[in-house]
């Protein structure tokens, strides 16, 4: 039975000693920093009679302002279409815009190469590939939808590229099947 | 080094716009102490300070994560690791360093979005098996490739464990006890995975 060492040979270990980590292509702090929630941000100190007294506002002003909304007549109150977003998704990440664009350019890239070399394929491999492009192209249609109904969610964001990304992977893969028939 | 090295006359950038001055000779000013203080800064709600610890760390982070899924989702999930970061920094008590901790915070979020992704993947994809070499690249014989190559070519599991244990210096009852397995499968995986980085890096 053959053990294996604890470290790399030196060949290896030498190549991981000489990785070199590298920067993000764009600064992300600006996404980051619109994502910090205020919470976090520093906390007030106060002495306990400024603090009941705060307390005792705070109340009052809480009890005011209901009566006041319960005084006004339903029907008049405005009702959003969309809850203003707040939170995390409130911003998208950096890049996403350059990312979908990027992705979407590789997919028409490629499937225009596909559309004159995939005669190429057995005609079984074709069939299913071309239902695996179907269910890809509409779950991107539904990601698309989705992200552009609530252009500030993340979840939406993330999911388009993610639909993006498996559509090109499927793609590129469909290309090197076509180069090697 | 990042933008908050103790400089000769005893201040330290912490970032564009800030200073920091430290009543002790730079000489005997850790990078550490520096990175303390940020810390404890950034735990009482100080963005500025945050981004100290950000431009201190990002690229190593950044690198681990790119490592780790790919280039697409490496600026996401980096900018995940530091929003979560800023989250739980209350709980971060010192016992470990803080970029250790850090590491620890970008495997985490890294694996959940691994299993996330799996699970969506499941739904979104159920043709995925028709298409055996999906997401790989084409691979040249007899030409070889350089590390961070071979790395993104190896199977999800075999490289979680080589960056983990050979990069980042995890044993494998840690690396076990993160990725739900017993350490021999950790130990397996990484034997497979480096005769893999082997033959690529030869170009076979």
């Amino acid at each position: 039975m053959v053990i294996e060492p604890d470290r790399p040979d030196p060949r290896l270990a030498g190549l991981i000693d000489g990785l070199v980590d590298r920067a993000p292509a764009s600064d992300l702090w600006p996404g980051i920093s619109a994502r910090l929630t205020p919470h976090r941000r520093g906390t007030v100190v106060m002495r306990w009679p400024t603090a009941l007294a705060a307390g005792l506002a705070l109340v009052t002003g809480s009890v005011g302002l209901t009566l006041l909304m319960q005084a006004r007549p339903v029907a008049s109150r405005p009702l959003p279409d969309h809850p203003a977003p707040t939170g995390p998704e409130a911003v998208l990440p950096a890049g996403f815009v350059q990312a979908t664009g990027t992705l979407q350019r590789a997919i028409d890239d490629l499937e225009q190469t596909l559309a004159t070399t995939t005669q190429a394929l057995d005609p079984t491999t074709r069939d299913r590939v071309r239902e695996a492009i179907a269910t890809l192209d509409a779950a991107i249609d539904d990601a698309r939808q989705r992200a552009m109904g609530a252009p500030t969610d993340l979840g939406a964001a993330r999911y388009l590229t993610r639909a993006m990304q498996r559509k090109l992977d499927v793609l590129q893969s469909v290309a090197t099947l076509t180069h090697r028939s | 080094m990042g933008p908050c090295n103790p400089s000769a006359q005893g201040t330290v950038q912490a970032d564009v716009t800030h200073t920091m001055t430290f009543s002790t000779p730079v000489a005997g000013v850790p990078s550490l102490d520096m990175e303390t203080a940020l810390v404890r800064r950034a735990a009482a709600g100080d963005e500025h300070a945050f981004e100290g610890l950000y431009r201190r760390h990002v690229d190593r982070i950044h690198s681990l994560v790119r490592r780790m899924t790919d280039a697409v989702q490496a600026d996401e999930l980096t900018q995940d690791v530091f929003v979560r970061a800023w989250q739980k920094l209350t709980t971060f008590r010192g016992e470990s360093a803080f970029g250790t901790w850090l590491h620890r915070l970008a495997v985490n979020v890294v694996l959940s979005h691994r299993r996330r992704d799996r699970t969506e993947r499941d739904w979104l994809l159920p043709t995925d098996d028709i298409l055996p070499s999906l997401g790989q690249r084409a691979v040249h014989p007899g030409v070889a490739m350089d590390l961070e190559d071979a790395m993104a070519r190896l199977p999800e599991g075999g490289r979680q464990v080589f960056i983990l244990h050979d990069i980042e210096g995890w044993t494998h009852e840690e690396i076990a006890e993160q990725l739900g397995l017993v350490a021999g499968t950790s130990k397996s995986q990484l034997s497979r995975a480096r005769a893999a980085l082997r033959r690529m890096l030869d170009g076979y």
